[in-house]
């Protein structure tokens, strides 16, 4: 069945992958990004490309306005926008956590704030917050990172809990290593922020470890999403990608030293 | 040994419990809060009252210049004030979950931030985050306050590797059901936000179940609290209080099906 579909942060990476395979599934498919212009292809495949920065409330409205008026409803929500701030938390400004915040999760919220109305209208729908493994576990100098993801993880479980009632899926998406976000999105923060200082040391240790480490490509989150979309009663949880499943359970069952020391020993 | 402590939100519950311990154990305390009146009592005692609202740099930056310029350290941060948030997720604006973080996550980054030089200088001291069982679990209608503890959480783990080097110890208090902790603004809040939205049935219900909660007194924190003080290796997280491990534990081994359907039908 066709759904209609806004994916956000769909300009690069995972989002523009999964934006082209849902295309290619039949869906509608609206992609916000900030820049237009790199989302060319997605049209000519037959997306619907719209400009919005997920920081801006008034771009925000107006993207849900003009699918609500195109269509009627939106069928699928996907957040997919973020970004990683790295570096150690005595370095990085305040003004840039909140940034962070701003986009990975305030950002988020106030366009999901705008589409459950709709949802709650139709008795349907299913909202895709795309987390990451990093929601559940936690490395040196990504502190502000897996904080936003965290309190996407926290806040996610509640809103599937206050929409469950309305028949509208809340889902979250725990990507682990993927190629097209890794290195540039942690290694070029680090150093800029922690380059030089009391955590250079740190920086090169991890700078160092992530050049051998096993990545999945994008494919395996665009045909996780596509299968969600379609299941009537998709999971809650979907972990997907290289360490993911892993690291999570680790993170979980060896407690805090074991894990503290596993994930120090990988960056030495 | 008598150490120089700072404590967050000193004025009211487990934050002035607190202080009142570590004073008669003989600390020099240090108390910071926005109503610096309210704090009169520990004056008396032998506690020095600090005027602070964690929401304004300056006030922020004055207080540990104040700390510094006559004790030359600071040895255990308590990272105490914090606020709750109840309401539905459609129901609440975006800049009142802003200010919600500012509260319980940027302000607190931002004293820490000022606190941690010294604390390298010095190799040593001890930074305590108060989280909360909900940085661990959920429940409907908290949605902002379960994810800036979750957060709050995430972001802890990842300042223990960082500091760990510099021989600062981080520790994450995370407080169960606790006296007068929750039970004051949770009616009223949810009353407000929601009580006539499409989540009033929900608040409804919450409102009722939250009134028959079994709570420690909060003198079991500040016990915790005293015992992290005076130790040398504390653990990484202590959860204390009526609920916390149970549901600490219940959230993980639950998995999410079965930890929905057990927090929902206490709300029934």
């Amino acid at each position: 069945m066709q759904k209609i579909v806004l994916i956000t942060g769909a300009s690069s990476g995972i989002g523009k992958e999964g934006a082209r395979q849902l295309i290619k599934d039949g869906h509608k498919v609206y992609v916000a990004a900030r820049r237009i212009e790199n989302m060319n292809d997605l049209k000519q495949m037959g997306g619907l490309p719209m400009q919005m920065d997920i920081t801006n409330e008034g771009d925000i409205e107006k993207v849900v306005n003009t699918i609500i008026k195109n269509e009627g409803k939106i069928d699928v929500l996907w957040n997919n926008a973020g970004y990683g701030l790295y570096g150690a938390v005595e370095d990085i400004s305040i003004i840039y956590a909140k940034n962070q915040f701003d986009v990975n999760l305030f950002g988020l919220a106030s366009i999901t704030q705008k589409v459950i109305p709709f949802m709650r209208k139709a008795k349907s729908g299913t909202i895709i917050n795309t987390s990451s493994m990093g929601g559940k576990m936690y490395s040196p100098l990504g502190a502000w990172y897996h904080a936003t993801k965290h309190a996407l993880e926290g806040w996610s479980d509640c809103l599937r809990l206050e929409l469950a009632s309305f028949n509208i899926k809340v889902v979250i998406l725990e990507p682990g290593i993927i190629k097209t976000e890794f290195t540039d999105v942690i290694t070029g923060p680090m150093v800029k922020y922690s380059g030089k200082g009391a955590y250079s040391n740190m920086v090169n240790s991890i700078i160092k470890s992530t050049t051998t480490v096993k990545m999945s490509p994008a494919s395996v989150i665009s045909n996780t999403v596509s299968k969600i979309i379609n299941t009537a009663n998709p999971k809650t949880r979907y972990r997907v990608g290289a360490w993911a499943k892993p690291m999570v359970w680790i993170r979980i069952y060896l407690g805090d030293i074991l894990f503290d020391k596993l994930i120090m020993s990988q960056i030495k | 040994m008598q150490k120089v402590v700072l404590i967050t939100g000193a004025s009211q519950g487990m934050g002035k419990e607190t202080a009142r311990l570590l004073i008669s154990k003989g600390h020099k305390v240090y108390a910071a809060a926005r109503s610096i009146d309210k704090m009169n009592e520990l004056a008396k005692i032998g506690g020095f009252p600090i005027q602070m609202d964690i929401a304004n740099e300056d006030d922020i930056q004055k207080v540990v210049d104040t700390i510094i310029q006559k004790e030359n350290k600071i040895d255990v941060l308590f990272n105490n004030a914090g606020l709750i948030l109840n309401g539905a997720i459609e129901d609440i604006g975006i800049e009142e979950a802003r200010y919600h973080f500012q509260v319980n996550l940027f302000g607190l980054a931002s004293l820490t931030q000022k606190v941690i030089p010294y604390m390298r200088k010095a190799q040593s001291g001890t930074i305590i985050n108060t989280t909360s069982v909900g940085g661990k679990m959920y429940s409907p209608l908290g949605a902002w306050y379960h994810a800036s503890k979750h957060a709050l959480e995430g972001w802890s783990d990842c300042l223990r590797l960082e500091l760990k080097p510099f021989n600062i110890k981080v520790v994450i208090l995370e407080p169960g059901a606790i006296e007068s902790e929750f039970g004051d603004g949770l009616e009223s809040q949810l009353t407000r936000n929601s009580g006539k939205s499409a989540y009033s049935s929900m608040a409804q219900s919450l409102i009722k179940s939250g009134g028959s909660l079994k709570r420690s007194p909060r003198s079991v924190i500040a016990k915790a609290v005293d015992k992290i003080v005076n130790n040398s290796n504390p653990k990484t997280r202590y959860a204390i209080g009526n609920l916390a491990k149970t549901l600490i534990w219940l959230r993980v081994y639950l998995g999410d099906t079965l930890f929905d359907k057990l927090i929902m039908s206490q709300i029934k």
